[in-house]
């Protein structure tokens, strides 16, 4: 039986490599057509060589935005409600989300304020936040995004808006149930996977009719070839259901067979749902700002099926020195260091791309979240695939040095990039200008400094408990005291993250209600 | 690429291959085994009790997952008990493994801490014993009463923190089966050398088979 | 599919040579520099605050007494109540240590230890100098009287049975310590104070013979890392302090297993 599962062990790891190497030969001998002509699939007419920011109250932009955009307005109208629906509400969840999020950091080392109320105990508003952050937040802004990008680069209407509206209604319904569900203590028990499955049933329902509209897009759509952001979301969308799916089969899963289905789910959740709806936004937006294709499209497939075949077998480092056989443990790291690969070309893409044009990196500010949030992407899965190998696993394990790993990739990375999609999408969206353009610097610095804070206490802090763990001499009495200061510092830094956030919400707000210019004028 | 078609069935034929791999693979080896013969599965109550761990969300700070002398002795310093093997998690579902320690494993509490009384106290105010701690406490699971009823279970507690005027604090039924649940975990029978390997043993310096 | 109309590409320079009005040219806004100088307030504030002196604990101090009552309670007197139910405060000694007071895990057993040996552990759990919350919490709300009745219960109790050594255990280095100690290490033999059966010699040496090895261990874990300081002349801490953890498991497994009558 040993032998069997080692032989299957290198048996996936060769497949992968193989994959790959198929892959690039295909590339290499123009198999596969993947070069600037596709590259520049995003851009209308004309459009190359030009700035696209109308976040940007920069006179250019003002005099650039108001081109009459006779084919956008088309393939974005029948759409624009599902977006500017499921954008609104992502805002909330996000704000109610973040808000928890700081209520739990402050329970943790003031434990006795608020006491009483079952549902802000720790234990319960981490699970709220995390939930709404993950499910209400991220994926529904990140849907809507796709939603919105994916009839532009097919040059084509989105197809079945009401479907898609209907079914974002039901997602955001199953996630509030689903957050009050938790609140009052009834939860599946399981990281990722608290709401109880017969909620899960109205977010799996929701999730597939928004996932329809998508495919039926991309079946009607104007162009021959597949621009890399539809890649991304296409797969996710497809990935997601099927994730979602068995991990919520209730009676199925038992015991440590259920940890690593956990395991393989959650981190599966983050790599190929949230790092694709990441991932396929910049590389959208990043060209499509600066106004140049992006620098070596085909290496953007090297990306994508690196991503697919490494990331989906890492999730077993969760459980490194735990209860599981050694076999799948080894395969997981293995496949962790291997992500090295896609996330370089992903690298080499994005961040060369805008390094090539710091110019617009300057002036724009959606720009600006993006690559910051492209930029942790890279630096979230480098420190992810050291983080997975064994002897350093070893000190990480079980501390809140983890914790800062997951925030540097779910929110400096995803939350980043959608809030950067959020400022280049609403005026397209809306036909208005963001009325007060330093809210959005403002909120750019909260997170940045906000985050650093964060990161930098939970890494630091989390390192040395790791370590104090490890010490069979260190009482954990002294352990929990030199974490303090650590924990305090957390909540500082997440405190002026929730602030950006709200900012954000009232320029949302502001923006919605804003009157529209009246016809003729500058937009 | 530019075929619907194949891009859907490529990405998901990939994780279907690496749910094979992580997911029934695994599955297959561990669920086959049998339970331990010294493992008692749960009873009423302390599944009841197991419902208020979840609830609460005590797996968020800790874990019920010692690790291995070979990786550390850390964990058996602390008297957390010898390495789990999957069989310790026959009768678990969900699985708490948890992936935090803000707090202590809690895999062989009950053998560490096998007085209810002593829980009692814990789970009502931490800092009544742990001045550091900065674990929740629980008042919401425990009711103030002019005085007790002849089934009450009264929480012992020192004069800092006990209600004023001589009222007592009396444990309500999920914090008894909690403290029921938290009694049951206790994981120190011995493992079967085909146990024993089927944990990781990735930071064993020797690999033979039952040395830890 | 559609023709793309030649255009020049637009150079840099073409693009907006002004910046933006209202993103000023100062590279570190204001405010990030008031955040700054805050967090260093706060540092500072963090340091002073770990450096004074630390607040004395809400627990009250048990008067420490040398005087070792002479006379242990005839077998077969009264139970002390605390031993099986506690008190208002106080859980029942049993309730952790067992009905038999054979202990668990890493709560040691108590049963047969010497009297004056338990009384004082109990007086050194209450002042500090041995670190465990749950003793020093029960220790401070107990009375001299208490402590000399309970600490003389468990003197008297019958030895319980010992395990059985673990697979694994390596009971041939354990041996090895008990018996000659390792002195490329300066390891003393425990049996030159433990008794040549691990039995404890007088009120300074306690028992160790059938104890729970996760306790003993545990203790040795205390010396080492400096919670626990009562041993006299910090003998145990500065044996502890040379040995390795691998060794510490080894001989505390060794004598967990050792059964009241053992010969060596």
């Amino acid at each position: 039986m040993m032998s069997t599962l080692g032989f299957l062990l290198a048996i996936s790891f060769v497949v992968s490599l193989v994959a790959l190497g198929v892959l690039i030969w295909a590339i290499v001998n123009k198999q596969i057509s993947a070069g600037k002509k596709e590259a520049s699939l995003i851009f209308l007419d004309g459009e190359a060589g030009t700035m696209d920011d109308p976040s940007s109250a920069s006179a250019q932009a003002v005099q650039d935005a108001h081109r009459f955009d006779v084919e956008r307005a088309g393939i974005d109208k029948p759409g624009a409600r599902v977006v500017l629906v499921l954008s609104t509400v992502s805002i909330f969840f996000l704000i109610v989300g973040s808000i928890f999020g700081v209520i739990a950091s402050l329970k943790l080392h003031m434990p006795d304020w608020l006491a009483e109320y079952a549902f802000t105990t720790f234990g319960r508003a981490r699970t709220i936040h995390l939930n709404f952050v993950a499910y209400g937040w991220l994926s529904v802004a990140g849907i809507g995004v796709a939603l919105w990008i994916l009839p532009r680069i097919f040059r084509t209407p989105l197809r079945r808006p009401k479907m898609a509206y209907m079914g974002g209604a039901l997602w955001a319904l199953g996630v509030l149930c689903g957050g009050i569900a938790v609140g009052s203590g009834w939860s599946d028990g399981l990281e990722w996977l608290e709401f109880p499955w017969q909620i899960d049933v109205i977010l799996a329902l929701g999730g597939a009719m928004m996932a329809w509209s998508a495919v039926e897009t991309a079946m009607h759509r104007d162009v021959h070839h597949i621009y890399v952001s539809g890649w991304y979301y296409l797969a996710g969308l497809i990935w997601f259901p099927i994730l979602f799916f068995i991990a919520n089969i209730p009676g199925l899963h038992l015991g440590v067979q259920q940890a690593t289905m956990n395991w393989w789910f959650a981190h599966n959740v983050l790599g190929l749902w949230l790092t694709p709806l990441g991932v396929g936004t910049a590389y959208y937006l990043i060209p499509k700002i600066i106004g140049k294709p992006i620098y070596s499209y085909s290496v953007s497939l090297l990306g994508f099926w690196g991503l697919a075949l490494f990331y989906s077998q890492v999730g077993i480092h969760h459980l490194i020195g735990g209860p599981v056989p050694t076999w799948v443990v080894t395969l997981s790291v293995v496949h962790s260091v291997m992500m090295f690969i896609p996330v370089i070309a992903v690298a080499v893409n994005q961040h060369v791309t805008v390094a090539q044009n710091m110019w617009a990196f300057k002036q724009s500010m959606a720009l600006r979240f993006v690559w910051t949030g492209a930029l942790m992407y890279t630096a979230a899965s480098f420190q992810g695939s050291i983080e997975a190998v064994r002897s350093v696993n070893s000190i990480t394990h079980f501390t809140h040095y983890t914790v800062g790993h997951a925030h540097l990739g779910a929110y400096a990375f995803v939350s980043v990039v959608l809030f950067g999609a959020f400022y280049y999408m609403m005026p397209h969206l809306t036909g208005k200008r963001w009325p007060w353009p330093k809210l959005i610097s403002l909120h750019y610095w909260l997170t940045v400094v906000g985050f650093a804070i964060y990161f930098l206490t939970l890494t630091v802090g989390g390192f040395f408990q790791g370590m104090e763990l490890l010490d069979p001499d260190v009482a954990f009495a002294d352990i929990t005291r030199n974490i303090l200061p650590y924990l305090e510092g957390r909540s500082l830094g997440g405190t002026m993250m929730t602030l950006g956030h709200i900012i954000l919400g009232i320029h949302f707000f502001a923006l919605l209600l804003a009157k529209r210019p009246a016809e003729g004028s500058k937009v | 690429m530019n075929k619907i078609t194949p891009l859907l069935l490529g990405a998901a034929g990939i994780l279907l291959f690496a749910t094979l791999m992580l997911v029934i693979l695994p599955g297959w080896q561990m669920r086959t085994a049998d339970a331990p013969p010294a493992l008692e599965p749960y009873t009423v109550q302390q599944l009841s009790g197991r419902e208020q761990y979840i609830a609460n969300g005590c797996v968020y700070c800790h874990s019920q997952q010692p690790r291995a002398t070979g990786q550390t002795f850390a964990d058996l310093a602390r008297g957390w008990g010898r390495a789990s093997t999957s069989g310790d998690y026959a009768y678990d579902s969900p699985h708490l493994l948890g992936t935090m320690r803000t707090g202590p494993d809690l895999l062989n509490v009950g053998a560490r801490l096998p007085s209810r009384d002593w829980h009692l106290t814990h789970l009502y105010q931490p800092r009544a014993i742990f001045d550091w701690s900065i674990m929740p406490s629980y008042p919401y699971m425990f009711e103030v009463k002019d005085k007790a009823g002849t089934d009450d279970v009264v929480v012992k507690l020192p004069e800092a923190y006990a209600p004023a005027e001589g009222k007592v604090v009396v444990a309500r039924q999920e914090a008894l089966d909690l403290v029921a649940y938290l009694l049951s975990l206790q994981r120190t029978y011995p493992v079967s050398e085909s146990e024993a390997g089927m944990r990781d043993r990735g930071f064993d310096a020797v690999i033979d088979s039952g040395k830890q | 599919m559609f023709s793309r109309k030649k255009r020049p590409a637009q150079r840099v320079e073409d693009i907006d040579p002004a910046f933006d009005p209202w993103e000023q040219s100062r590279p570190i806004p204001l405010f990030v520099i008031a955040i700054f100088i805050a967090l260093a307030i706060w540092g500072a504030l963090n340091y002073v605050g770990d450096l004074a002196p630390e607040r004395a604990s809400q627990m009250p101090e048990l008067p420490v007494t040398t005087t070792v009552p002479d006379n242990a309670p005839a077998p077969g007197a009264d139970v002390p109540v605390l031993v099986h139910q506690g008190n208002a405060s106080v859980w029942s000694c049993a309730s952790c240590h067992g009905d038999q007071g054979q202990g668990s895990g890493q709560t040691p057993k108590l049963a047969g230890l010497a009297q004056a040996y338990i009384v004082k552990q109990l007086q050194d759990f209450a002042a500090g100098t041995r670190s465990n919350e749950s003793m020093r919490y029960v220790a401070t709300q107990l009375t001299l009287a208490e402590i000399n009745a309970v600490a003389a219960y468990y003197a008297t109790l019958p030895l319980p049975a010992t395990a059985a050594p673990e697979t694994g255990a390596n009971m041939a280095r354990g041996r090895e310590l008990n018996l000659h100690g390792d002195w490329k290490q300066d390891i003393p033999a425990c049996v030159t104070c433990h008794g040549a059966q691990g039995e404890g010699l007088g009120t300074a040496f306690p028992r160790l013979a059938g104890q729970q090895p996760e306790y003993l261990f545990s203790q040795l874990a205390a010396w080492k890392g400096g919670s626990r300081h009562n041993s006299p002349q910090s003998l145990m801490d500065d044996i502890a302090a040379r040995m390795s953890s691998a060794d510490m498991w080894a001989v505390s497994q060794y004598f967990g297993s050792l059964q009241p009558a053992d010969v060596k």
